[in-house]
């Protein structure tokens, strides 16, 4: 044996970075998502007060609403869908140019529709939903098609399809609304508007949440020995009892959508319990600032589960405390959580790019060590506490708490944003 | 080659693999239970690992850099990764210790 050897051969290996998306498409969905984020945070300040009355029907709370729903949550789950589909089902997209030309599809359908509803625009409404279905019809037929190819992750593409569904009949029930707008027909305006918001809310963005979740939870958590087997009964009972709901609203039985509510909301609450597993069996001691933000979503997911299920037997609705609620469902869960979510991705995704040629050399940071622990953890309470005050500030009745709340929540996306663009910068400098 | 040698050679790849840290996680590729065999044959290097899931991302990566510090070892000829997915891995597999030794 000689102590100087000869050139080493290494051993083919299985690639299976080769099924990932170009960095360029999760990162412009992402990039684009973190700006209508801090335009709706901005927008949120202004609306505060028509919130605190409770005015949930004006123009502009129609507007800054799908900044979020649309700009922030919507745009979010497709960037990480077309990031997650290969690593959990084993398949990419089927052709990333489409998904490119889906991408821009998709920002002038929210632009359309936020500023349609920003002027009141019926027409600009209904431009921007044709265009929002050729978005979403696009990245349906890109990702959704994949499943039957998957050699795993199956019962987390039906949850992902499942979500699709939910999208798509949000956008039918909401076409009614747009149509009675013009003039073409007319429909009950606040049944139209509760299917709406809880198959976009509940059936799309949650369903979807809960499918993705049950393999990113785990993951980031090293969760052990839980039982999941709930998995085949949330998806049912949520997408199922929305439908019943939806029915009930949209044909004003109320029966029918207390059904349909209290099926959606148990199966909320299996999730919750899940949720809760993944946490308890832990293996990661600590949680980090993305962990924590999750946690805390899961936190007002669970309040505004309780808040709806009293809501469906309230013998009268107040227009504050339905506005309460949507504060809590769509920034206090889905906005946090979907931040929690970009502390975990978006890092992982630069250090990927970035470091993992040179894994095994000594030197190498962790994805933990590009982005700044202090900034990371004081988003928590900026935000949570901010949807907290608005959330009671709006049942109250408050417009200057309201503002505060909306402050405090644009304040904590200020820095998340500050620290997504340090982590691009970071890239360029190093 | 004597046993002894053999063995030795093994426990040189082993601390070596302690080098490929999972960049998410924080351990290392033998904390964390990944590798689930080593062999050598002379100047051979036989390495039987998994990944936390079949699709990881770093999959790629993470098999580069064990291929990377096997071959610092000067007397390693050849080093062959097989990737395996039978048992599959999961949380249970990181050495209790771990978190301890890393103080996280």
């Amino acid at each position: 044996m000689t102590l100087t050897a000869p050139p080493k051969p290494t051993t083919p290996t299985p690639r299976p970075a080769d099924i990932m998306p170009p960095l360029l498409l999760p990162g412009e969905h992402f990039a684009a998502a973190l700006a209508w984020l801090a335009v709706g945070s901005v927008g949120l300040i202004w609306i505060a007060p028509d919130l605190a009355r409770g005015a949930f029907l004006t123009p502009r709370v129609v507007a800054v609403t799908h900044c979020f729903t649309l700009g922030w949550i919507t745009t979010s789950i497709f960037g990480a869908l077309y990031q997650l589909y290969p690593v959990v089902l084993g398949v990419p997209a089927k052709s990333i140019r489409v998904a490119h030309w889906t991408f821009w599809v998709l920002m002038l359908g929210t632009a359309l529709l936020v500023g349609g509803a920003w002027f009141w625009s019926a027409w600009a409404l209904a431009a921007g939903w044709v265009v929002m279905f050729a978005a979403v019809g696009g990245q349906s037929w890109n990702i959704l098609g994949q499943r039957r190819r998957a050699t795993r992750g199956r019962l987390i593409g039906l949850y992902v399809s499942g979500g699709h569904i939910g999208l798509g009949l949000a956008m039918a029930v909401v076409a009614a609304r747009i149509g009675a707008e013009l003039g073409w027909w007319s429909v009950g305006r606040l049944g139209v508007l509760n299917a709406h918001v809880h198959l976009a809310v509940v059936g799309f963005a949650t369903l979807t949440a809960i499918g993705v979740g049950s393999k990113l939870f785990p993951m980031f958590l090293l969760s052990r020995d839980y039982r999941d087997r709930s998995l085949r009964w949330i998806g049912p009972l949520v997408l199922g009892g929305l439908v019943v709901s939806s029915s009930g609203a949209l044909g004003n039985v109320r029966w029918l959508l207390q059904v349909g509510g209290l099926a959606t909301a148990a199966g909320i609450v299996l999730y919750l319990r899940l949720a809760w597993e993944y946490f308890r069996t832990r293996t990661k001691p600590r949680l980090d600032p993305g962990l924590a933000h999750a946690a805390a979503a899961l936190v007002f997911l669970a309040l505004a589960t309780s808040l709806g299920a009293v809501l469906l037997f309230a013998p009268s609705l107040n227009a504050r405390t339905i506005t309460a609620y949507a504060t809590i469902g769509i920034l206090g869960w889905l906005m946090l959580l979907i931040v929690g979510m970009y502390y975990k991705i978006l890092p992982f995704l630069t250090w990927l790019h970035r470091f993992s040629p040179r894994v095994g050399k000594p030197g190498l940071p962790k994805v933990t060590d590009l982005i700044s622990p202090r900034l990371a953890w004081s988003t928590l309470p900026l935000l949570a506490g901010g949807v907290a005050v608005l959330a009671v500030a709006v049942y109250a009745g408050s417009p200057v708490a309201a503002a505060a709340g909306a402050a405090s929540i644009a304040a904590g996306v200020f820095l998340v944003v500050i620290q997504h663009v340090r982590l691009v910068t970071m890239e360029r400098e190093r | 080659m004597t046993v002894s040698l053999t063995e030795q050679r093994v426990a040189h790849v082993w601390r070596q693999l302690r080098g490929v840290i999972d960049p998410e996680v924080g351990l290392n590729i033998v904390q964390m239970g990944l590798v689930y065999d080593v062999h050598v044959r002379d100047a051979t290097v036989q390495i039987s690992m998994t990944l936390t899931t079949p699709g990881c991302p770093l999959g790629t990566a993470i098999v580069q850099g064990v291929e990377r510090v096997v071959n610092e070892l000067s007397w390693v000829v050849h080093t062959h990764v097989e990737l395996v997915w039978d048992p599959p891995w999961h949380p249970g597999m990181i050495r209790e210790e771990s978190y301890r030794e890393t103080g996280r």
